[in-house]
């Protein structure tokens, strides 16, 4: 059903469809919509055999959703930003002990200094964790992803994270396709676990493993994401035969066919991006965009299949690897090995600094002519930069950075014409 | 943030302390929170009690988590060092902070979802450790936040704005900081300022951890009938136990007292803490019956402040680990390795 509700109802709505059996979470901005939104469904009776649980901080809300996943309950939980910091821990725990828990990530920022806007630092942070990363471009691909995630999350037996743009999804009221309860259970069968809390069957979890068996166990988990690989496509195939939409898969192309550069990006400013490209392809430009739903496992063949034919290649992204640049980049130039293609590592949009198309099209246009370093930073103030390095420079005493800064732009308002 | 910035002009006439500053250069930028919050009153009476006590500004060292209530030192002693730390571990960034320089006065200023909550852990072991602190806690029932939703200190029972009921057990931090040792609790009302200034006075003065639980109502999503934390139900509810006069070492007592029980409490400093009771059966003096006292009058739905419990016989973390004088991180480098012939005879003597 054609419905205009905000993003994060619309994953509520979504994860409530799949029949989960326990929900934990802490609130934090940009996700606390999403599991407010559930909450009431639970309390109102809409999610029958549900149970919702409001903990006490985040490490306690990944703790809960082991406890539950293993016991054998279908298990929801989502956070942002310093929230998944703080259960980093459990984090890796659930995905070691392939626990399919789903959870939604609201990428926000991490401090310090804090901020609440959007990039994607947060979950990248967990980029090695072990859990299987999807990428939503738009709301209605957000809720779609939940969807196949517990899928994919119960044949594979790893957890999975949705990462969904903090503010610029998780806020925006847009029209989305609800499906009907029939259409997920035709796709979603009912979650028949690896093992279950049964005192008829005792099972202990969580053993001590030496290095007899250590290497095993992990290269399980790395062999299961390879699996994810070949079966996210194949998910993507089902969910178009019953929802009749594409969405998910590992890649999506967009007028890629005879490109020249091809622009790689994850998330919602893909959309930017594609308009740009039209912009550009209008004005005869040979460019085209290759956007990354699966982050982890990272499709090698699927990235360099699409920009074999290119000249270059420029990975816009909201995160930074301090001390190497970009993050998505640098698995991307993997997959790239060997070809003989220009790489170009833009960070941009970092603690949710707006992309607008007019940066992106003078940004593109450099590449296009050769003219972009490996390495830049969309839209820097290097005055405020380096006002701050003379700073460092010549006090040794120069203060706290991020305030001194702050104090050098001065009343936000008064910059605004 | 706000966009609107406080004229830093000052009257000529406003009166000055001691030390020479007025009231207005104990306060800090405009406040963002909602129009009627209990917080504002709390950096209020901060800046009164800051301002009465002669404190230099830059002596003082405020912390925070996150919340609304950790947003507060922004609008309070903006001349004061401030660190917003993250959610919940305030107590240890300021434990780690008071080791290295003991000569800042510290105050914590947190949250029910900051200390409650995620940061349980670090509020019950500053309490157990004595750090000498004033642990402000802004008390309103709810992550104000991130929309309302229920902290750990809501009552059982208690309904949400929206009608739903509260099913979990509270914390009280008032008792909690009694179990885990803590040398000075007590409990305000944000409502009620000639209660919270001279507490908050009183407990910058102490040496040791010093906790106020001030009830704090949140306007927007914790002020409706159901709450037990809304200002109606708290000034119904609310049971002071005394009242609180607080004078520091070198001021006269000039205040002429009526009838009514007075007990002064002298502290380390030689200020003085004068009790007029208002419950005559009450001992602030008494650990383990101002514990049962709250939890008595709680399961009646009252609400007991004033002050709870004082030991003026407080020692605090440096105490307890024979720490030197002189400030850690002042300490220079013939303090910290007194030499080849030191370390000699310390292997002599171990030969």
């Amino acid at each position: 059903m054609l419905k205009q509700t905000e993003g994060s109802h619309a994953v509520a709505e979504a994860v409530g469809l799949c029949r989960p059996e326990v929900i934990c979470a802490y609130p934090i901005s940009p996700q606390t919509h999403i599991v407010e939104g559930l909450g009431e469904m639970v309390k109102a009776g809409e999610i029958e055999n549900c149970e919702f649980i409001n903990v006490e901080s985040e490490f306690a809300a990944m703790s809960v959703a082991i406890g539950s996943s293993a016991t054998g309950a279908r298990t929801y939980t989502a956070t942002a930003s310093q929230g998944i910091l703080f259960m980093a821990e459990a984090v890796y725990n659930a995905s070691g002990l392939g626990l399919p828990i789903v959870m939604t990530v609201a990428n926000r920022a991490i401090g310090a200094p804090i901020n609440i806007w959007n990039d994607h630092t947060d979950a990248l942070s967990q980029r090695d964790s072990g859990w299987i990363q999807l990428f939503a471009e738009t709301n209605q691909e957000a809720l779609d992803l939940h969807i196949q995630a517990f899928k994919l999350a119960e044949e594979v037996s790893l957890p999975v994270m949705v990462c969904m743009d903090g503010f610029i999804l998780t806020h925006a009221y847009e029209r989305v396709d609800v499906p009907t309860q029939e259409q997920v259970d035709a796709f979603l069968p009912p979650y028949e676990p690896r093992q279950v809390l049964d005192p008829a069957d005792p099972v202990s979890i969580g053993a001590m493993v030496g290095p007899e068996a250590f290497s095993e166990v992990r290269y399980l988990a790395h062999a299961k994401q390879m699996q994810a690989l070949e079966l996210i496509p194949q998910l993507a195939e089902q969910f178009k035969t019953i929802f009749g939409r594409d969405s998910g898969g590992l890649t999506h192309s967009y007028r890629t066919e005879d490109a020249e550069t091809i622009v790689v990006a994850m998330g919602s400013v893909l959309g930017t991006i594609k308009d740009t490209v039209d912009d550009m392809r209008a004005a005869g430009e040979k460019i085209g965009v290759l956007g990354i739903t699966s982050y982890r496992p990272f499709p090698i063949d699927s990235v360099r299949a699409a920009l074999q034919n290119a000249q270059r290649v420029v990975v816009l992204e909201k995160s930074l690897a301090v001390g190497i640049g970009g993050v998505v980049s640098t698995d991307v130039r993997m997959a790239m090995s060997g070809l003989q293609l220009h790489g170009h590592t833009v960070v941009a949009g970092l603690g949710g600094r707006a992309i607008t198309r007019k940066s992106l099209h003078a940004l593109f246009t450099k590449a296009a002519r050769g003219e972009l370093g490996h390495l830049t930073f969309l839209d820097l103030d290097w005055n405020v930069v380096n006002k701050q390095l003379e700073r460092e420079r010549t006090t040794r005493r120069s203060g706290p950075a991020a305030e001194s800064m702050l104090r050098d732009i001065g009343v936000v308002a008064t910059g605004i014409v | 943030m706000t966009y609107l910035a406080k004229p830093t002009l000052h009257h000529p006439t406003l009166a000055k302390n001691r030390v020479g500053y007025t009231r207005r250069d104990y306060e800090g930028k405009m406040s963002t929170l909602c129009a009627g919050c209990g917080h504002d009153s709390i950096s209020a009476a901060i800046i009164q009690a800051c301002w009465e006590l002669d404190i230099e500004p830059h002596r003082v060292a405020k912390l925070s988590g996150i919340g609304c209530s950790s947003k507060t030192p922004d609008y309070f002693l903006g001349n004061s060092h401030g660190f917003n730390t993250v959610h919940g571990r305030m107590p240890s960034v300021l434990t780690g902070a008071y080791l290295a320089n003991r000569e800042l006065i510290y105050l914590g200023v947190s949250g029910d979802g900051d200390s409650a909550s995620i940061g349980l852990g670090q509020f019950a072991h500053l309490m157990r450790r004595g750090v000498n602190m004033t642990y402000i806690v802004e008390n309103n029932g709810v992550y104000g936040l991130t929309k309302g939703q229920f902290s750990a200190t809501a009552d059982k029972g208690s309904k949400s704005k929206r009608g739903q009921v509260n099913v979990d057990a509270p914390i009280d931090l008032a008792t909690l900081a009694l179990v885990m040792g803590a040398t000075f609790v007590a409990r305000g009302f944000s409502g009620d300022k000639t209660q919270l200034i001279p507490l908050i006075r009183a407990a910058l003065a102490h040496q040791g951890a010093a906790v106020i639980d001030v009830l704090s109502p949140c306007v927007a999503f914790n002020n409706h009938t159901g709450s037990t934390k809304s200002y109606d139900y708290l000034r119904e509810h609310n049971e002071a136990v005394n009242r609180l006069d607080f004078w520091p070492p070198r001021e006269e007592i000039t205040v002429e007292y009526g009838e009514g029980e007075v007990t002064d409490v002298g502290q380390h400093d030689g200020s003085i803490v004068r009790l007029r009771k208002l419950h005559a059966d009450y001992d602030p003096g008494d650990r383990i019956r101002a514990m049962s006292y709250i939890q008595e009058h709680a399961a009646c739905g009252e609400v007991v402040t004033g002050l709870l419990y004082v030991d003026p016989e407080a020692c605090d973390l440096h105490q307890q680990i024979n720490t030197v004088d002189q400030p850690l991180n002042a300490l220079g480098a013939s303090d910290l390795c007194p030499g080849s012939a030191a370390l000699e005879n310390i292997n002599a003597s171990l030969r």
